[in-house]
């Protein structure tokens, strides 16, 4: 594969190129050691020639501005803090030729297919372990090999649906294998991207270089999925996220909006009766293929890691059972291992009967005894990663390290030899990167996936190559902040022109619709709403407090105080003495507590808290303006006030109110009537209802003089419609009539209950006998039997008639939120849909 | 030697379970010296889905399931 005698152009000597100049040492993909450059790269080479300096600097800046706009990032948490960085993009592709492209499918291809059958025989009859090809440490050793996984048979004996490849070129020009990704490879959709972007930002050059297209590759792999599911003619394939905090979590996204799949987290899915399926709002939903992109020992609790939360109980007898295909199946990382390479070219051998046609990287695995002396003999020329920790074991440049560091190394390879695998350092050829003035060569890595066909294997005509951060960096990661490329591969026949540029995936997304929204989503919504809700009600509780505390209230706030102490406490947002006497200094500090104490259950702290969490869970679901209206109410309210008085407090307590109402109405206005609105209003009107009632209860139980009237009207925001309509000192009857019955007060229990009426004739299943919603007509009635109004005439027996009415009032809807759970949420009994 | 074993696991939660899945590792196997005469596995309430089968490096063990079966509507 040497390309040294296809030279023909020299690069001016001025101009954009007149500064490149690679090592002569390593293998420069552009330009040949003569200094002319390849001529599969002229047509981009002369391209960028023409746009010159300023050209390209501001292609490179439109390519920065698309990434930011599309929101492409990489969640990086190497240094301890999470962070989401935006996606780094080099502006100067690497080109490849149609003929070279042809010899790596071929060689590409056959790795898939033998790893296909070494996995095949290492989940299967072993007989390789039997024959001496695999060393039984090699499996015993590694834990990527899942013994629960062994005699499971995936669909088509496809264990491998989509294999990533990294390819490096050595000096000569012979591309070289340095690792493979096996289970839940990651960078197509990074790659795709990549593609979209480049293909606007240049697209003359994109247009002479006569690229080949991935569009067809994603079809065929869809094709291939779907192939797996033989059970049915139209499978409902799902992509497994571990979640937004997962390193690629943009690009799980990004694929399953571009091939059209759901996304979807463990807690959304379920096994029952050794199938799986969706918790969707209209029901379980069957799940026929799983694109996985979770560790395989994080998938299942019961079989495999049982600390994990990101997979799904029973995954592992479902799949056993052949009810589910998983891409790649379960088990497929024991053959990620770096020292598997020392023992690919004999398997080649032996069960295909061909040689490996992409090599190696020399690999020494230390588990075998002439290796490791080779190895410790020769460490301070080799790279060394450890065997057994994926794509996660940082390498040990050998050049690099002090004689004690050797000598601590070799110690630690001895000790432990099993773990160690070391490698020959290779030289990575270079390529042009754009360094915001000039190109200058840098080493790369070209990530190459080859893909499951229904009846074969196919290669996708591109790659994501990554380059490293500097000219002299040996380190090619996103993680250390590396950039990437798109790599074109040039086409024999001309490309169809219609299509100049690399379609992206489209801005729609699964799931708007009101059919099959994955109940999670809702379930974040409801609860959402309620501590959104629980957070408004406290701030409004405290802040009625803290004004007669901060002089504020008038001249009867004494007695108001007490009379509202007396009441909290009853609802135990106070703790019992205050039902008794206490000093005003005790009243504040304690409220002081309430208000930034985040350890205290029920804290405005703590509940601003929950607000934040349950905000980031829904985002995509969230307008832009609703997103930072809440993330502001979140992150702006102060941290703690331990010297501030009262009025300061309250000061923090009224722009929180505010900020909470701006994130109301725009969830009112700019919502789209959906399922995973009325969830929200769902939970939002439930959450009043609730501590409504409490509220009430409380007074009533606590409130002899009616000195806690005034206070129960303003936290209900009610006082000025009692004062217009009755121009007279609160009275209980008639302020609970208000409170409670009175449908026109959009703060009262009445109005809730209508409001919760209306959603739930518009729920999937409704008008089904379903048990909320026979509880809920038993509240609605319960309700209507409420008369508050005899409390006037009829003294202590209405009174303990309606203490009555409202604990069945309060149980009943602590209940209603337990069973909107139980049937939307968790599915219980389960509906299939 | 004969032995007669009989092994209780009871499990409580703090709340409703509406769906679990378990493993159970409680056949003993057959060894040279040692022969099962007899093996019962009693589960209460009654499993929806249960499976007998031999681990990698086999031991028979039982996967069952309990609650709610699915029912198409």
């Amino acid at each position: 594969m040497t390309s040294a005698t296809e030279t023909s152009v020299m690069p001016s000597s001025s101009g954009v190129w007149a500064a490149y100049r690679p090592r002569p040492e390593v293998f420069d993909e552009m330009r040949a050691v003569d200094g002319a450059v390849r001529p599969h790269w002229l047509p981009l080479v002369e391209g960028l020639e023409r746009l010159g300096r300023d050209g390209i600097r501001d292609r490179s800046e439109s390519a920065f501005d698309l990434l930011r706009q599309h929101g492409v990032t990489y969640n990086v948490h190497a240094d301890g803090e999470s962070a989401q960085r935006t996606w780094k993009l080099d502006a100067v592709p690497l080109v490849i030729s149609a003929e070279e492209w042809g010899r790596l499918e071929t060689g590409l291809i056959q790795r898939t297919r033998l790893l296909n059958l070494v996995l095949a025989d290492i989940y299967g009859p072993r007989q390789l372990l039997k024959d001496g090809l695999l060393p039984p440490a090699l499996l015993h050793a590694n834990p990527g090999f899942l013994r629960c996984c062994h005699g499971i048979r995936p669909p088509r004996d496809l264990f491998l649906t989509l294999h990533a490849v990294d390819l490096t070129r050595a000096p000569n020009g012979q591309w070289w294998v340095m690792s493979d990704r096996t289970q839940a490879p990651s960078g197509v959709g990074y790659a795709l991207e990549n593609r979209a972007i480049l293909s606007r930002v240049l697209p003359e050059q994109f247009r002479e270089s006569q690229v080949q297209r991935l569009g067809g590759f994603f079809q065929v792999c869809k094709a291939g999925l779907r192939s797996l599911a033989p059970w049915t003619s139209s499978p409902n394939i799902v992509l497994l996220t571990p979640g937004p905090y997962a390193e690629t979590y943009f690009e799980h996204a990004y694929l399953a909006r571009y091939l059209g799949y759901q996304l979807v987290e463990g807690n959304d899915l379920t096994v029952r009766d050794q199938c799986v399926f969706l918790k969707t709002l209209e029901g379980l939903q069957r799940v026929d293929v799983i694109i996985r992109r979770v560790d395989d020992t994080w998938c299942d609790p019961l079989e495999l890691r049982a600390d994990s939360i990101l997979g799904v109980p029973g995954l592992v007898e479902a799949a056993r059972a052949g009810n589910v295909a998983i891409s790649n199946a379960l088990g497929t990382g024991v053959v990620e291992t770096t020292a598997i390479l020392a023992f690919l070219p004999a398997l080649s051998r032996h069960l295909l009967k061909e040689e490996l046609l992409i090599p190696n990287v020399a690999t020494w695995w230390c588990g075998q005894e002439s290796e490791r002396n080779y190895a410790l003999w020769a460490l301070s020329s080799l790279v060394t990663k450890r065997a057994f920790v994926g794509g996660h074991g940082e390498p040990t440049f050998g050049d690099k390290l002090s004689g004690t560091e050797l000598d601590e190394l070799a110690a630690r390879i001895r000790a432990n030899p099993h773990a160690y695998v070391a490698q020959e350092s290779v030289a990575l050829s270079t390529a042009p990167a754009w360094n915001g003035e000039a190109p200058e060569p840098r080493p790369l890595i070209m990530r190459c996936y080859v893909c499951a066909t229904p009846d074969g294997f196919a290669v996708m005509p591109g790659a994501l190559t990554r380059v490293s951060s500097s000219a002299d960096s040996p380190i090619v990661s996103s993680r250390y902040g590396g950039g990437s490329k798109d790599t074109w591969v040039r086409s024999n026949a001309p490309m169809d022109s219609t299509t100049a540029i690399e379609a992206a995936a489209l801005p729609a997304r699964p799931g708007t619709g009101s059919t099959h929204v994955p109940s999670r989503i809702v379930e974040n919504l409801f609860w959402l709403g309620r501590y959104a809700e629980r957070l408004e009600d406290t701030t409004r509780l405290l802040r009625t407090a803290l004004s007669r505390l901060a002089g504020e209230g008038g001249p009867t706030e004494e007695e108001e105080l007490v009379a509202l102490a007396r009441w909290l406490a009853r609802t135990s947002q106070l703790p019992a003495r205050f039902g008794r006497r206490f000093a005003p200094t005790e009243l504040a500090s304690e409220l002081r507590e309430l208000v930034f104490e985040r350890n205290r259950y029920g804290s405005i702290r703590e509940l601003l808290g929950r607000v934040g969490f349950l905000t980031a869970s829904v985002r995509d679901r969230l307008s832009g303006d609703t997103w930072r209206i809440l993330n502001q109410l979140v992150t702006e309210f102060p941290a703690s006030m331990s010297r501030a008085t009262p009025g300061a407090i309250l000061h923090a307590l009224h722009r929180l109110i505010f900020q909470l109402a701006a994130f109301s109405g725009m969830e009112m206005e700019n919502m789209s009537r959906g399922h995973a609105w009325r969830f929200l209003d769902i939970g939002r009107r439930l959450e009043r209802a609730i501590n409504l009632i409490a509220n009430v209860r409380a007074v009533l139980a606590s409130d002899a003089d009616g000195a806690a009237l005034p206070p129960l009207l303003e936290y209900t925001d009610s006082n000025m419609t009692y004062r217009r309509r009755f121009l007279a000192r609160p009275e209980m009857p008639t302020t609970f009539a208000l409170l409670l019955t009175d449908a026109t007060n959009p703060r009262s229990l009445a109005f809730q209950f209508k409001t919760l009426g209306q959603h739930f004739s518009e729920l999937p299943g409704a008008g089904e006998a379903r048990p909320e919603e026979s509880l809920f007509s038993e509240l609605a009635a319960v309700l209507v039997e409420t008369d508050v109004v005899d409390l006037g005439t009829k003294g202590t027996a209405a009174r303990s008639l309606l203490r009555t009415r409202l604990d069945e009032l309060y149980e009943k809807s602590c209940d209603l939120s337990d069973l909107l759970t139980a049937s939307y949420f968790s599915h219980v009994p389960a509906r299939v849909s | 030697m004969l032995y007669d074993i009989t092994h209780r696991t009871t499990y409580g939660y703090g709340s409703d379970v509406s769906v679990s899945h378990h493993l159970a590792h409680l056949h003993p196997r057959d060894l040279p010296a040692q022969q099962v005469g007899n093996f019962r596995l009693t589960v209460e309430p009654t499993p929806v889905v249960s499976a007998e089968r031999v681990d990698y490096y086999g031991n028979p063990t039982n996967f069952f399931t309990i609650g709610s079966p699915t029912t198409a509507s």
